[in-house]
């Protein structure tokens, strides 16, 4: 942890320069420049279409960028596997739909990655997911497979999942918009707590007061590019972009 | 004021005790109303109602201090206020019959549904009394099937190397055992099941005996579907198959009503219920075989026998019991070491079915099994041409190229491993043949002058190319489609076919190393999969081609049963590997390679299989490079295993398209490689997805093997068809009809096992979908 701390002590976690991104003619992400330090928690929120996923896929290279550079914890992001490889392990990724793999457990979910990418024993690889199954809450189902879980419940282990590879920085694609209500709080919860710690932190978000809470950073995206930024008193006490203002409105 | 209240106990609904404060029941509530899914599954759904019932009384005071009052008073009558829960009702047979066979709403449906059952019984009685007084017939000659039992099994196999067959089966049957118990695969049968079971097949069983129908059958005023026959002659077998049937339903009648006795449903109520291993049952149909083996009298037909074939218990007595002891052994064994050392043995045992093939295939066919001297490499055969030389220096130079370039340590160390093969490449000229014809008109100078010219150039842009190129990835990259170029040019040259492939191998594994070597682990595995290819490739050639100069049994020894499970084994086995590399590769995103698979599957699809059953077994020696051979029923096996995956191929891709794309960026996201998705995450999914299709798709694989018999094969249906009822013999003569019934009980057999055991392995499965 020093050790790392030491070597990336300078550079920020995340550097993009322009980024641009088309799906044929469309243009998904439009020049965008940001940069993210070292335990940032970042809330980045935007009508939908607005380029948002694009934006968090493009920096674990889900998808390729065609414009601009991006570098994360210091290695630049090409085409070479090695380097895409390298970064996968160090950024962490929790989608909308959860994605487990449905064909194991809980367990196996959580233990496959690091026994097949950092060559974990299976003993030690389930014994760490079960204190990460401890943290977001739910040892007791480490047994089950995704199919007999509540969404809630599925999305923490799509936490724990993440976070068994041991990243520096974790992604959340609208964690929370394809649960009930009564089940976003438990799983915001979990990300409150990882937000608390050191971990860089970029949510795609509409919960206000989630990102009020533990954001430093809001970011609005519109039509692919970062319309505004800012803290998020300055955001929901004084926008000044008038698309941000009618979003706003919309959505609070 | 709601009476319906007392009978909830709402503060054990939600889990709080009975002092809890509002902000415990609130926190509680939501706990437990978080766990449900009320949309998809109904008892959550009621439970949901219940927490909402119980949390609207508790969290409102002034209902709550209604309920509490209520309880109390409650509590003070002596009275429970729940009930007991009802008894589910018992449904016995003669219940479930009434409300299964005879039952409706009205007595429309009533009418109608009895009637539907009587005349259902009606046809299923008659059909099986055709088939019972077809069986017990005093015309059928049934002797032309035990007697030809070995013509059936093996065809002409030479008598003397019958152990061939019975090591072979007992390899496969060992194996199978053992993984059997290795996998603690067929689990547990309650003993009330098989016994019902047993019940069922012992009562059709008796009845099939005493239904008659034709001439000397009792009437006793019955209506012609319904006459029974009362046997005459007490010592007939029909009479022996219904006191068997007959004493199997009652005995396992009387011991299930002994195990069900009332005094053990009391008190067995939490003890589990009493059960076999599942493996029971075919150990016990194993040993009943052989015993019968060894006491049975089969009746002697008619006419003379020259040769001492005799009936089958006399030769195969021995083997079949020394196979049961075995596969027993086996079993327990397996048990026994899976205890002790459970990962490492069920690699093992992969590994080991991989290999039996091969094998099985070396002991029926090879003649001697094994040549030494071509195998190591002594007396006439020079070492570099023997088999272990060729893996040898294949492996080890090989080997280390791979080794360094996978993970470029420096320019230096590349352009190094370059040089080397380069100077490799130049060194193999000298041992070469001449250059072909061709190539001496086109330049006119010395035949080894122009290797010699050509070998210098590739080293030298071999050697160069590595230098030049900045990135030392870049440079690999280079060095691998140099040597791609190289292995297109040794087929265009006289030369071993083996290093032909074996250089062709070697340029794609160069090729791969950038892109799956960067890790040590990449590293390692790059080369094990190098040491893995030359080792197939190598035993394969041996194996399947005449130029080795090993000799075959001829095919025209082999046939029958064991013809066909070799071709269906072999088939089927190699199709699954290449109907999933195809199916990979018609929705891979690289334009080539879809364009090969989907070009190959289409091709393959459209042209009928006894096309390219012909084409295996015959014109294939015509497309092959000059001095290759396959041996016949290897070029038939390719050939089925080619057809079989092309289908397999478009299974397996439905199977892929049903998998959502998010599973994909899952498994790239948590880090895993692209194969390592592919392996661990897509494909398992698709196969689960598919396993009805690919059942059906074996089992119609399987049956297609009697296609065999149009390109001269004999198997085990053309045995049954032709030759048995055309045999001299006059008990054996015009027989076809016997042997058809008996071919369809032998497919059916298998193909039912097999359903019934992949209906096993889906449920297993499946779990993971609910
Ligand atoms: N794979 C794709 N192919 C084509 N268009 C896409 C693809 N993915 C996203 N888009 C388009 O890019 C735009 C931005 O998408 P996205 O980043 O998912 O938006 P957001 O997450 O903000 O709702 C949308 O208009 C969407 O239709
Ligand atoms: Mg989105």
């Amino acid at each position: 942890m020093t050790a790392d701390a030491t070597k990336t002590a300078g550079t920020p976690a995340i550097i993009c320069e322009n980024v641009g991104k088309w799906f044929g003619d469309f243009a998904a992400l439009r020049g965008v420049s940001c940069t993210i330090e070292h335990g940032e928690v970042v809330v980045v929120i935007g009508p939908s279409g607005s380029g948002k996923s694009t934006f968090i896929r493009c920096i674990n290279h889900l998808e390729n960028h065609q414009q601009g550079r991006i570098v994360v914890d210091g290695i630049e992001l090409t085409n070479d596997l090695r380097n895409i490889d390298a970064i996968r392990r160090e950024v962490g990724m929790v989608f909308q739909q959860f994605n487990l793999f449905p064909h194991l457990t809980v367990l196996g979910n959580i233990t496959l990655a690091p026994i097949w990418v950092r060559n974990q024993t299976r003993t030690q690889a389930e014994e760490t997911a079960m204190s990460l199954l401890e943290r977001v809450g739910i040892p007791e189902q480490a047994n089950k497979y995704p199919g007999q879980l509540s969404g809630g419940q599925q999305q923490r282990v799509a936490i724990a999942r993440a976070l068994a590879m041991n990243p520096k920085i974790m992604l959340f694609d609208e964690p929370t918009s394809a649960l009930d209500p009564e089940m976003i709080k438990e799983v915001l919860d979990v990300i409150k707590e990882l937000a608390r710690s050191d971990m860089t932190t970029i949510v795609v978000s509409h919960e206000m007061g989630f990102a009020r809470e533990v954001a430093d950073r809001v970011m609005f995206f519109d039509y692919g590019s970062i319309v505004e930024e800012g803290t998020p008193e300055h955001f929901f006490t004084n926008p000044q972009n008038e698309r941000t203002k009618l979003f706003l409105s919309q959505i609070l | 004021m709601n009476p319906a209240w007392l009978r909830k106990d709402f503060y054990r609904l939600l889990e709080v005790d009975e002092n809890a404060d509002q902000a415990a029941v609130e926190e509680s509530y939501r706990r437990l109303i978080g766990e449900l899914r009320p949309e998809t599954s109904p008892d959550d759904a009621l439970r949901y109602s219940l927490l909402t019932e119980a949390y609207s009384v508790l969290a409102d005071s002034a209902r709550r201090e209604e309920y509490d009052r209520m309880r109390a008073a409650d509590a003070e009558k002596p009275a429970a206020y729940a009930p007991p829960p009802p008894q589910a009702p018992r449904s016995g047979p003669w219940r479930w019959m009434r409300e299964n066979l005879f039952d409706g709403e009205w007595w429309g449906p009533i009418a109608g549904n009895t009637a539907l059952t009587l005349a259902v019984a009606l046809i299923g009685l008659n059909l099986s009394r055709f088939i019972t007084s077809y069986l017990f017939d005093p015309g059928r000659k049934w002797s032309a099937l035990t007697y030809n039992m070995k013509l059936l099994m093996v065809q002409a196999f030479p008598q003397d190397d019958m152990i061939r067959i019975w090591l072979s089966i007992g390899i496969l049957a060992v194996l199978a055992v053992w993984s059997l118990a290795s996998w603690e695969i067929g689990g547990r049968l309650p003993l009330t099941t098989l016994m019902r079971r047993l019940r069922f097949g012992g009562g059709l069983l008796a009845v099939a005996a005493v239904m008659h129908h034709g001439a000397g059958a009792r009437t006793f005023g019955l209506p012609p579907v319904l006459q029974i026959d009362a046997p005459a002659d007490w010592s007939s077998p029909r009479v022996s198959v219904f006191l068997v049937g007959a004493a199997a339903a009652v005995g396992s009648h009387l011991l299930i009503k002994l195990i069900r006795r009332p005094g053990a449903a009391a008190d067995g109520e939490d003890t589990p219920e009493r059960s076999v291993p599942a493996l029971a049952l075919p150990v016990i149909i194993m040993a009943a075989v052989s015993v019968f083996l060894w006491t049975a009298r089969l009746p002697v037909p008619e006419g003379q026998f020259e040769e001492t074939t005799g009936p089958i218990a006399a030769t195969t007595a021995r083997p079949w019991t020394i196979l049961f002891a075995a596969t027993v052994a086996a079993y327990f064994l397996g048990l026994l070491i899976q205890r002790r050392y459970p990962q490492p043995l069920r690699r093992f045992l992969l590994i080991a079915w991989f290999t039996s093939y091969p094998v099985i295939i070396m002991i029926i066919q090879r003649k001697p099994i094994l040549h030494w001297m071509d195998i190591l490499g002594f007396g006439e055969t020079s070492f570099f041409a023997s088999d272990l030389g060729t893996v040898l220096t294949f492996v080890i130079l090989g080997g280390a190229a791979i080794w360094v370039l996978a993970l470029p340590r420096s320019k230096a160390v590349v352009t190094g491993a370059a040089a080397g093969i380069g100077l490799l490449i130049l060194a193999s000229t000298f041992i070469m043949e001449d250059p072909p014809a061709w190539l001496t008109t086109l330049v006119p100078i010395g035949g080894l002058a122009i290797d010699l010219l050509l070998g210098g150039l590739i080293a030298a842009a071999l050697t160069a190319g590595a230098w030049l190129v900045a990135d030392r990835y870049e440079s690999v990259r280079l060095i691998g489609s140099v040597l791609m170029l190289v292995a297109v040019m040794v087929w265009l040259r006289p030369m071993p076919f083996l290093f032909r492939v074996l250089t062709t191998v070697f340029a794609l594994a160069v090729l791969l190393c950038p892109t799956f070597g960067g890790t040590p682990t990449g590293r390692r595995n790059l080369v094990a999969g190098w040491g893995i290819a030359v080792l197939v490739v190598v035993s394969a050639f041996r194996l399947g081609i005449a130029e080795t100069g090993l000799e075959y049994q001829s095919t025209t020894f082999l046939g029958g049963f064991n013809l066909t499970i070799l071709l269906a084994f072999g088939g089927i086995a190699l199709s699954f590997p290449l109907g999933v590399i195809l199916a990979l590769g018609r929705t891979s995103s690289m334009p080539i390679f879809r364009l090969v698979c989907t070009g190959y599957i289409e091709l393959v699809r459209s042209v009928p299989l006894i096309t390219w059953l012909f084409f295996g077994a015959s014109m294939l020696v015509a497309f092959l490079p000059q001095g290759v051979e396959f041996d016949e029923l290897v070029g038939v096996i390719g050939a089925l295993a080619l057809f079989n995956s092309a289908y397999l191929a478009e299974t397996i891709r439905g199977g892929l398209q049903s998998i959502n794309r998010g599973q994909y960026e899952a498994a790239r996201a948590v880090g895993l490689s692209t194969v390592q998705s592919t392996s661990l995450v897509i494909m398992p999914q698709a196969l689960r997805a598919v396993i009805p299709a690919l059942v059906g798709q074996v089992i119609v694989s399987f049956k297609d093997t009697s296609l065999v018999a149009i390109i001269g094969l004999t198997d085990v249906l053309l045995i049954a068809r032709s030759i048995i009822p055309q045999q001299s013999n006059p008990s054996f003569q015009g027989t076809i009809a016997q042997m058809m019934f008996f071919m369809a009980l032998f497919y059916w057999v298998f193909t039912f096992a097999f359903s019934r055991s992949s209906m096993r392995v889906e449920r297993n499965v499946g779990l993971g979908e609910r």
